[in-house]
């Protein structure tokens, strides 16, 4: 439309910026101390640390399955951490190249087409929405997954988000969200879901690693169990040492979601509840640097029941 | 942080982006909050900044900063307060573009004043927005068609000046 650049000029012509540079300067070293003050000296050994998930799972005929490692889970570790979270609206926003599958600003929508009806070749992310699985996928669309008898641990997205693993009553439903189809497998012998600290996580697109704190097992989406140890302990996957920030006393919680290839990291940055709006956000850290950006803010009720395509989300 | 500097290169591009922001806003007063608000957040980080773009710097946070206040709110509100001779130096045609901008999404508004006021290429556009340039382009062309069917006024306005 010719003209329009013109008309908008015109349209601001008269305006006039009164900003008080003192004011800015103030308000940017104000925040920069609070950042700085809120770690009241350097923390060493403050880490997001990959602890690998390290088990040998033996099957039926004592053969050694070695599970690998989440994949892109580099050891980090950083000298000094200077963020309070409760700034977390306040970063800048991360570069486009950081995590471009992950919109800018994520709404959760109420309903969405089912995946059978409607596949997609992966989804960089789930929501467990109480009811049904909502799937955000590469598309930019919104897909659904619905499965009776859905229970905790909450559905889990495999590495490159082409399977969710939604744990049911008695067993797992792992759904092939390229086709829709589901394929339902038993909960192995001895498996108690409801333990403290129940691990259900996928190994790589095919495979889901099983514990319960007492024993492990790797559950193959075609075969079935395949391996099984009554000794091994899963690990956490990660760990993150922010430890000035006293979780009891803010409420906030800071947790992982994905490792870049860069060697940065994108964590989860859930506030206290109630709070409205009700938002959360999606932070990349780059631990050499300890520079911190926006890299998404998710605007839903969903905090905790979210899983994100690792892998996916670290492509570049 | 060299002060001075910063406070330089702040004193050279406030003013557009308060127009800018006025645009997207249809609101002096937030245009002057989202303004002041970018220059905070360049301030923080300026001397990682002062090297590279800190204008595109800026310009970004200030368009990610009201499309998140718009998604919070899920519409644009209509804006009350109308200070046309406070903003140009010709009321009428201020008023025309700010009812025929009202009448455009979030999205078409963004990529409006992005494009056609802060000239910026479709690949810019795209990375202040964290699009494809694709969807810039199909959202220019819906946003230019809304304001075709739904702003004559403002076409008269552009035949006029011809």
């Amino acid at each position: 439309m010719k003209g329009l650049e013109e008309l908008l000029d015109r349209a601001t012509d008269a305006i006039e910026s009164h900003l008080d540079h003192a004011d800015v300067l103030v308000r940017a070293r104000r925040r920069r101390t609070r950042q700085r003050g809120f770690v009241a000296g350097a923390v060493a050994g403050a880490a997001v640390a990959a602890v690998v998930v390290s088990l040998q799972v033996v099957d039926g005929e004592s053969q050694s399955h070695e599970v690998p490692p989440a994949s892109q889970t580099p050891s980090m570790s950083v000298r000094d951490v200077r963020w309070d979270p409760r700034d977390v609206a306040d970063l800048p926003p991360a570069d486009a190249d950081v995590a471009p599958l992950l919109p800018d600003v994520l709404e959760v929508p109420d309903v969405a087409p089912r995946v059978e009806d409607d596949p997609v070749d992966a989804a960089v992310l789930s929501v467990d929405d109480g009811a049904d699985v909502l799937l955000l996928g590469t598309d930019g669309r919104w897909r659904c997954v619905v499965v009776d008898g859905k229970t905790q641990p909450p559905p889990v997205l495999s590495p490159r988000g082409t399977r969710v693993a939604v744990t049911v009553v008695d067993g797992v439903v792992m759904v092939d969200l390229t086709t829709g189809v589901q394929v339902r497998r038993p909960l192995p012998d001895g498996f108690t879901p409801s333990s403290r600290a129940p691990v259900v996580r996928w190994v790589d697109e095919q495979r889901l690693l099983l514990s319960d704190g007492e024993g492990a097992w790797l559950l193959d989406a075609d075969r079935g169990v395949e391996g099984a140890s009554a000794t091994a302990r899963a690990e956490p996957e990660w760990t993150l040492g922010l430890p000035e920030l006293d979780p009891a006393a803010t409420g906030w919680e800071v947790g992982p979601v994905a490792a870049l290839a860069d060697g940065s990291a994108l964590l989860r940055v859930t506030p206290p509840r109630p709070r409205e709006p009700k938002q959360w956000w999606v932070v990349r850290w780059d631990p050499a640097s300890v520079d911190l950006a926006l890299a998404a803010t998710v605007e839903s009720d969903a905090m905790k029941h979210v899983s994100f395509a690792s892998d996916l989300l670290g492509d570049s | 942080m060299d002060e001075q500097e910063f406070t330089a290169w702040a004193v050279g591009v406030e003013r557009r982006l308060l127009r800018s922001a006025y645009l997207l806003t249809g609101d002096l007063h937030r245009a002057e909050d989202l303004v002041q608000e970018a220059l905070v957040k360049v301030a923080m980080r300026w001397d990682r900044l002062r090297a590279g773009n800190p204008t595109a710097y800026a310009r970004t946070i200030l368009v990610r900063d009201q499309i998140s206040w718009w998604r919070r709110r899920r519409e644009i509100p209509v804006e009350e307060v109308f200070g046309g001779a406070a903003v140009s130096s010709d009321p009428d045609v201020a008023m025309v573009v700010r009812r025929s901008l009202q009448r455009l999404t979030a999205a078409q508004r963004a990529v409006v004043v992005l494009r056609h006021f802060d000239d910026l290429s479709v690949e810019e556009t795209a990375a202040i927005l964290r699009v494809a340039p694709g969807t810039v382009k199909s959202q220019n062309a819906a946003a230019l068609a809304r304001l075709r069917e739904g702003a004559p006024e403002l076409l008269e306005l552009i035949g006029r000046g011809r």
